[in-house]
């Protein structure tokens, strides 16, 4: 196993950026995922990493050894690709053991692994059967095989769980997940679906337009967003933005919102950190989970703030309610319990809990 | 009742109906000609003669081909098989070679493909001809340079060279159809089967050889085949480049059935050449057909 150090990587494709400037640390045996929406250079890192692409710019360290210009099969890593990438003229117990048979390892030796990988992965019985013979999942846990039966020191997973429909997409990465705490390996995940960013990651870098954008802990990256981007990337349905402006309120701030609706005082823990922006255009962003049903006018537990919505659209999602409507111009969702949600049209009492809400510069994108 | 009755048998003879003038022109410019071929190849008819004074005598003329009678067939079959094999493999190696450089990012790939498939663009016997200029002893270009590092003329279309310089007009003839096959199978191949492969260890070469080229085998056997098929048939550039000499050493069978029908006038027996090189030509397809089907 094997920490990894990226340094000021750049990719450059005929003069167009693909990867401007990253710095990341993974340390050995932790399982980071590179997150972010299609084309923000994720898998093109992933790559750079692997070596099958080459650096502009930059040093990449795998276990403090510099591989910028080492071989892609003397980096000690292995990958999962989004289509498997299996040679279909090979069985899956000779797809498996192909890395090693490739390192010269001993028969006996390739027949151990292979066997305890396939016994791990449940895929003992398809060995003997090509990857035209298996199913999308099955395949994925073929080549999940090939990767951890080397043993490597960095396992990179490219999208492995695109192809595969929603269910199995949840089976397999309970899958990966479980693979990880038995093997330990250094694994760096890429994904545009931040459910399986959040629920698989230790750390997670968001990425967008080349650039990092955070760096932290799934708890970290969701309850203290740094820019405006992270804060609407992750969460489902994602975070409400109200363009709104800081009022000043007898001791206190209120934020009113541009467009109309209630005025939201600030909570006065927060006052502090954003007197220096009162007067100033600003975009509040709050979570729908964050707004909930209130039981009644005067009800609103402390720190959330009474609105009255008019609901337009009801989307059941049988644990939850997504309620849409109007504030303003502003379309917002708030997650409620289905048993009180109303109808389309009808009028409904909610309650915005204030001190989970995020103030953010709209000229910077920056989380106040 | 009688109206659902009806439509449904249009319903279900509608493809064939479609088809069947295709079907129909390709009998009459196929089986048909191959029937009367073989009529043909049943009696003693020769050019000089009247048609209704043809004898028909049975499997006569091939008797005389397998029994070694007509000395030249024996020789023909085994020299359109050596040149066939030799083309096949010829054709394969460089159009695989054609094929993997295309496959890269190269620079003015247009410019290079339109040069690739020149020779496809050139009629099979005016390739001949060109080709006879160029390996001309007094005035083509190749004894120019020839000459010039080497110090002496070769005669390229004479009794030590004709053969060889055969198999460079067939093989220039057919590396662009050939390369193209190869080039759309590299193109239909998981690149990241060769980028697995290569962080499973491999190196370039190793990648290729246990990767790719297992991929590529059905069609590297069906471009062999289709070669195959037109090595084994070719006829006009041999025509006009050698006329199948000097003497026999160039005489493939077609060129046998074309000396002996229209050289020696034996129309029988040039009808019994033509239709084994029928049947071989349709052995070798019915193979090309059963590789497609074993791979669906």
């Amino acid at each position: 196993m094997a920490g990894v150090r990226i340094r000021g990587l750049h990719k450059t494709y005929n003069r167009t950026d693909a990867v401007c400037g990253i710095d990341i640390d993974i340390a050995d045996g932790e399982f980071v995922v590179l997150v972010g929406p299609s084309g923000c250079g994720k898998s093109t890192t992933l790559r750079m990493i692997a070596g099958l692409e080459e650096i502009t710019k930059g040093e990449i360290f795998i276990d403090d050894r510099l591989v910028n210009h080492v071989q892609p099969k003397d980096r000690d890593i292995a990958m999962v690709f989004q289509h498997y990438a299996l040679y279909p003229h090979l069985t899956a117990r000779e797809n498996m053991s192909f890395g090693l048979r490739m390192r010269g390892y001993a028969k006996d030796e390739i027949k151990t692994r292979v066997t305890e990988a396939a016994g791990f992965l449940n895929i003992a019985e398809l060995l003997d059967r090509r990857p035209g013979q298996l199913s999308g999942g099955e395949r994925q846990r073929v080549a999940m095989g090939r990767a951890i039966v080397r043993e490597p020191s960095v396992c990179l997973f490219d999208e492995p769980l695109s192809n595969l429909d929603a269910k199995l997409r949840v089976k397999m990465r309970t899958e990966i997940k479980r693979l990880h705490h038995k093997v330990k390996t250094t694994s760096i995940y890429v994904t545009h679906d931040q459910v399986e960013a959040m629920t698989l990651a230790e750390r997670i870098v968001i990425m967008n337009a080349g650039r990092i954008e955070q760096v932290g802990t799934p708890d970290e990256i969701y309850l203290h967003p740094k820019t405006k981007f992270v804060a609407g990337f992750i969460g489902s349905p994602a975070m409400n933005f109200l363009h709104c402006r800081l009022a000043k309120e007898g001791s206190g701030l209120t934020i009113s919102l541009i467009g109309g609706g209630p005025l939201l005082p600030v909570p006065t823990a927060l006052t502090g950190r954003y007197s220096p922006y009162l007067g100033k255009d600003l975009v509040l962003g709050i979570r729908p989970e964050h707004i909930k049903e209130c039981p009644e006018h005067g009800g609103a537990q402390a720190g959330f703030v009474e609105i009255d919505i008019k609901i337009d659209v009801v989307e059941p999602l049988g644990m939850d309610t997504l309620l849409y409507f109007s504030i303003g111009d502003t379309e917002v969702c708030a997650r409620v319990s289905p048993d009180v949600a109303r109808g389309p049209g009808e009028i409904m009492l909610l309650m915005a809990e204030m001190n989970k809400m995020h103030l953010i510069d709209p000229d910077t994108g920056t989380v106040l | 009742m009688r109206n659902t009755n009806v439509q449904s048998y249009w319903k279900k003879s509608a493809p064939y109906i479609w088809v069947s003038p295709s079907v129909l022109t390709l009998f009459l410019l196929t089986v048909v000609p191959t029937l009367l071929l073989f009529n043909i190849s049943l009696t003693s008819f020769e050019i000089g003669y009247p048609w209704e004074d043809r004898e028909y005598i049975g499997l006569d003329n091939y008797v005389r081909l397998f029994t070694g009678r007509e000395v030249e067939f024996w020789p023909s079959i085994n020299l359109s098989i050596f040149v066939t094999v030799i083309s096949v493999v010829m054709t394969l190696c460089i159009g695989l070679a054609v094929a993997v450089l295309f496959n890269r990012k190269i620079k003015f790939k247009y410019l290079f493909t339109t040069i690739l498939i020149l020779p496809m663009a050139v009629n099979p016997a005016i390739a001949g001809l060109m080709w006879k200029l160029l390996f001309s002893f007094d005035f083509g270009i190749i004894n120019v340079f020839v000459e010039k590092y080497w110090g002496y003329k070769i005669v390229w279309l004479g009794q030590k060279y004709a053969l060889f310089s055969t198999l460079v007009v067939l093989i220039w003839m057919h590396i662009p159809i050939s390369a193209l096959l190869l080039l759309a199978g590299l193109e239909n191949i998981n690149q990241d089967t060769i980028m697995a492969a290569k962080l499973d260890g491999c190196s370039d070469t190793q990648a290729f050889r246990l990767i790719v080229l297992p991929q590529l085998k059905p069609v590297i056997i069906s471009s062999s085949l289709f070669q195959a098929i037109l090595a084994f048939q070719t006829f006009g550039p041999i025509f006009t480049l050698t006329n199948g000499g000097p003497g026999s050493v160039t005489t493939i069978l077609p060129m046998f059935v074309y000396k002996t029908g229209f050289d020696l006038g034996m129309m029988g027996m040039a009808a019994a050449g033509a239709v084994v090189l029928v049947a071989i030509t349709a052995i070798l397809s019915l193979m090309i057909m059963w590789t497609g089907r074993k791979k669906a």
